[in-house]
């Protein structure tokens, strides 16, 4: 009878002392919780625009720490809380890094390429008052040429507008597609080809 | 001028440009032609366009440089717009 007693009351302390000690990890998850998404929320205004997927992932991940929290899963919550803000930092650097790369090309692209298109509209427009074109070069040749300067600018336009709307990669991408139709038309035009635009 | 970069989408920003290893600007689209004997600017223009008779183009590109477009000199070298 005894031996019962003193099963039973050994089961309700561990078991109280199991709760106290889950109850006593809840302010520190909740803190480190509160941390995460913080370093979540700062990272992935910018963070989303270079790397969509890797953004969604750590929001996913925030989503089942807070899920685990809410069942009283706190210590999986202090285990994955801290992993998720030094992810989140790791984010908003590389993000950081990716648009300071990205201005650059844009700030090389648009000085340089109205510059090449200048050269390439200005030669169109003399070679389409000329009674004869040049040795080696067609009316379809000059044909395709125009052509070509009709997509860069459609083009050009288009990374100008992304750019203006705060889409570097975008921009970038468009102002790229740009670049290698350009070195197209010089060569069908038998200009030479500007360093920036070969390879 | 900051109302042209609104809408003229070829409007150049102020940048520093890219140059090549060799200090030339990388993004030169400028054709240009060395001048030899013999040549003249109805010939160059019949060379680059296959229309001697837009030889004022050329001239006119390289107003800082020509007086005359029928005074060129052997070695000038000429802008080909």
């Amino acid at each position: 009878m005894h031996r019962h007693f003193y099963n039973f009351i050994s089961a309700v302390l561990a078991s109280t002392l199991l709760a106290a000690c889950g109850a006593g990890d809840k302010g520190p998850a909740e803190t480190a919780l509160k941390g995460a998404e913080e370093a979540i929320n700062v990272a992935k205004g910018e963070a989303s625009k270079y790397f969509a997927d890797e953004t969604k992932s750590l929001e996913s991940a925030l989503v089942a720490a807070k899920e685990k929290f809410n069942r009283g899963d706190y210590k999986a919550v202090l285990s994955d809380a801290p992993a998720l803000t030094s992810k989140a930092q790791e984010l908003a650097s590389a993000a950081a890094a990716k648009k300071a790369e990205l201005t650059k090309s844009w700030d090389g692209l648009s000085s340089g390429m109205p510059r090449v298109v200048e050269a390439i509209k200005s030669r169109v427009d003399i070679l389409s008052q000329s009674k004869k074109l040049p040795a080696g070069m067609s009316a379809d040749t000059l044909a395709q040429a125009r052509a070509g300067l009709g997509e860069i600018t459609q083009q050009w336009t288009a990374a100008t507008d992304a750019s203006k709307g705060g889409n570097l990669m975008d921009a970038v991408s468009k102002a790229n597609s740009a670049k290698v139709k350009a070195a197209e038309v010089l060569t069908l035009l038998k200009m030479p080809v500007p360093e920036a635009l070969r390879g | 001028m900051s109302g042209k970069k609104d809408t003229d989408p070829w409007a150049m920003p102020e940048t520093e440009e890219k140059k090549t290893e060799g200090g030339g600007d990388a993004w030169d689209a400028a054709q240009w032609h060395e001048v030899k004997k013999g040549e003249t600017l109805w010939k160059i223009a019949e060379q680059y366009y296959g229309d001697g008779a837009l030889y004022p183009k050329i001239f006119e590109a390289n107003r800082d440089i020509l007086k005359d477009p029928d005074r060129i000199n052997v070695g000038q070298k000429l802008r080909i717009p």
